[in-house]
């Protein structure tokens, strides 16, 4: 497990118990509040239906009616006081609270908690909860109830969410039982089982985005090894997303490499196998002068050759791998009409000098994109390439024609040689090919199709040959423009 | 004279060790492509061939199937190709030799020098018919032929040479390097498979006639050597 798993792990984690720990305890203050509201409010409809009993016992029975009620009640919690300022059940109540509630009758707001009845006999009653502090939640013992309702918030607006915060504790201790209540306490179990389920749901889902990081980590360090071949496939099973499309585009490049290496070494052992040969030649051409001393002025001349063709076989390799750098540059606009013009004219110099001739017809009036000297090259490549093969006195037709609808130009070189079999038409435009047609002395380096061909696809052209009606090769070059 | 024909589609190299191997004394003819080369080394007439490996229609290794077909004359391979498999598919293909190129016009004498002096069969009247007998190998030396059981042994000149050596010392080991010297005539390079690539095939041959029974035995990093019964 890696460092971004664990990054993932515990953020993840974290995340979840944050979450977990904020839900939780918000649930959990929600339902204590509305727990002590449900719980006073009950407190209240009790306290307001012994109050009220104990009214309609007095009213209906008096006295005696009364005291069968509260020997029926298992705490009667009702003081009823009579004109002399003494319970009717002859339990003890200060003076001072019988004032108090008096008191607060007569001035206070109306209250369940306490109210004045005539009964039976005439009398007057005070009727009043024994324990006014209990229903307060103060928990006061019951023979001393320290009744200061004026000091107070009426009974419903205490309970209540107070600006004190739902979160507070009763002050001491309060009735235990409240406390007990279902619901109340911290929720222990559900939130730990919701801790190891999120830690689990944190490791599977940090395994779920690191793996496929691991995996292409792995794929990249094969690939840099120099394992071309390497490709993540299936590995990122079904997965559908940025991690999969990460993967993909990995093996995408990792094939492109691979065929842009493979080709690379191609090149490069063809290159040490055509510098072999006249290096075999200059090796051959030393130890003659070795042997034949008196032949050295020839021997040199043919060391001079050799050199001079080893210099030119480098210089088109050094051209080839231009192609790819230097393309990719700016572009310039090419008049097609100059450089088409420039390459014929040369070319039909050297034509001429051996005995062949080049004609030219067509409309060159396009301006391509790209680099002039690469483009040259690449014409240039071919219609040499068509006079070198084309039959001695004969003519190499030269021509071009623009394709508005298509936005190109399209050029044809036809020579009247031997042409090139069927089989080998694509391979003359791989490096070093050598047509089985063809003798050593038409021959170059097998460089000069390979250079056009890639100058032209790098210019997003099509070289392709073919065999003319009336034998020799036609090479036709189409080329991307514009139209002035 | 020593009659050599050169095999390569290189004209001015072809023409350059003519010229070199004329100096020497060898009476040289040229051909410029496998076709060409393998009729005129079927002739009869050469002493040895040259072959290059890389010509085009023809290659080199083809020819030397071709020659194989027909003749066990002397063929040394002659190569740009600096690979081994090339290497060694000619030699299990019979050729005697193999010359890297590009090489001294030299050094490519000495090869030749040496396999004709191993190959080169003394006049008809003073070959003896001396006979080596191990087991049911027989060889005799100077008519260069062998047989196993009274079936004849079919053995290009070097394979032959090297069966030779190891019969003459049998039940002893006999080094790689003894092998390349005294069999090719040369001490044996660094990473040279030539003596291992010729008794595999040597070995091939053995086994088709003996029915799979260790003749040669490889002595671990030493060499080889011919088990006498």
């Amino acid at each position: 497990m890696g460092r971004l798993f664990w990054k993932f792990f515990f953020f993840i984690l974290l995340a979840q118990v944050t979450a977990i720990i904020g839900i939780s305890g918000t649930l959990w203050l929600k339902h204590s509040t509305e727990d002590k509201l449900i719980r006073s409010t009950n407190r209240q409809a009790h306290i307001a239906l012994v109050v009220e009993s104990a009214e309609i016992a007095l009213q209906q029975g008096g006295p005696e009616a009364l005291r069968r009620l509260s020997g029926n009640l298992r705490r009667f919690q009702v003081y009823v006081i009579d004109e002399h300022n003494l319970d009717i059940l002859g339990r003890l109540v200060s003076l001072a609270s019988i004032e108090k509630v008096k008191a607060s009758i007569e001035q206070g707001p109306p209250s369940v908690l306490m109210r004045k009845v005539a009964g039976p006999d005439k009398q007057t009653y005070l009727i009043f909860f024994s324990s006014m502090e209990d229903a307060w939640g103060r928990g006061a013992p019951e023979h001393h109830p320290e009744l200061a309702p004026g000091d107070r918030p009426p009974l419903f607006e205490h309970d209540g969410p107070g600006p004190g915060g739902p979160d507070r504790e009763p002050p001491h201790g309060g009735d235990p039982g409240a406390m007990r209540a279902p619901g109340s306490y911290y929720p222990l179990i559900p939130v730990l089982s919701a801790l190891v389920a999120s830690l689990l749901f944190a490791a599977l889902l940090a395994w779920y985005m690191s793996k496929p990081i691991r995996n292409l980590r792995s794929a990249f360090i094969e690939l840099a090894s120099g394992k071309l071949d390497t490709r993540i496939g299936n590995t990122m099973g079904r997965r559908r997303d940025e991690l999969a499309d990460l993967g993909r585009e990995f093996d995408l490049m990792a094939g492109k490499l691979h065929v842009l290496m493979e080709s690379q070494r191609q090149l490069m052992h063809d290159v040490s196998h055509e510098l072999r040969s006249p290096l075999a030649r200059l090796q051959a051409a030393i130890g003659l002068a070795r042997q034949q001393p008196e032949k050295m002025e020839a021997t040199l001349d043919r060391l001079e050759h050799e050199s001079v063709r080893m210099d030119k076989l480098v210089g088109e390799l050094l051209t080839l791998s231009r192609i790819e750098a230097g393309v990719t540059g700016a572009n310039e606009e090419i008049s097609m009409a100059d450089l088409i013009a420039e390459v014929v004219e040369n070319a039909r110099f050297e034509a001429e000098v051996n005995h062949r001739k080049l004609e030219f017809s067509g409309d060159t009036e396009v301006i391509v994109l790209g680099k002039f000297e690469l483009l040259y090259r690449a014409l240039e490549n071919v219609v040499r390439n068509a006079i070198k093969h084309t039959a001695e006195g004969s003519t190499v037709t030269m021509n071009a024609r623009p394709d508005r609808e298509n936005s190109s130009l399209s050029i044809s070189v036809l020579d009247q040689g031997g042409g090139v079999p069927d089989a080998e038409l694509a391979a003359i435009f791989e490096p070093f090919f050598r047509g089985s047609q063809i003798t050593r002395a038409q021959q170059g380096y097998g460089l000069g199709l390979t250079i056009a061909k890639r100058v032209l696809m790098a210019h997003g052209g099509v070289i392709r040959a073919s065999n003319g009606a009336t034998g020799g090769l036609c090479v036709e070059i189409i080329l991307p423009c514009k139209f002035p | 004279m020593t009659k050599v024909l050169l095999v390569d589609d290189d004209v001015e190299l072809v023409d350059m060790l003519k010229q070199y191997l004329e100096r020497e004394g060898f009476e040289v003819a040229v051909a410029h492509n496998g076709e060409a080369g393998v009729a005129e080394a079927l002739t009869g007439i050469y002493t040895i061939a040259v072959l290059d490996v890389m010509m085009p229609r023809m290659n080199g290794v083809e020819a030397l199937r071709r020659i194989r077909g027909k003749s066990r004359m002397p063929v040394l391979m002659l190569t740009a190709k600096g690979d081994d498999i090339d290497r060694i598919i000619g030699l299990e293909l019979g050729a005697d030799d193999y010359v890297p190129k590009p090489c001294t016009p030299r050094e490519l004498v000495a090869r030749i020098r040496a396999i004709l002096r191993r190959t080169q069969v003394p006049d008809q009247e003073k070959i003896s018919d001396a006979v080596l007998s191990i087991g049911a190998l027989n060889i005799w030396s100077e008519q260069r032929r062998a047989e196993w059981n009274g079936k004849p042994l079919e053995l290009t000149s070097t394979e032959f040479s090297l069966l030779d050596i190891l019969a003459r010392n049998a039940g002893h080991k006999v080094s790689k390097n003894e092998l390349s010297e005294q069999g090719l005539g040369r001490p044996l390079a660094r990473f040279d498979r030539n003596i291992d690539v010729h008794l595999s095939s040597i070995r091939q041959k053995l086994n088709s006639l003996s029915g799979d029974r260790v003749i040669i035995q490889t002595v671990y990093r030493q060499g080889y050597m011919l088990i006498k019964e």
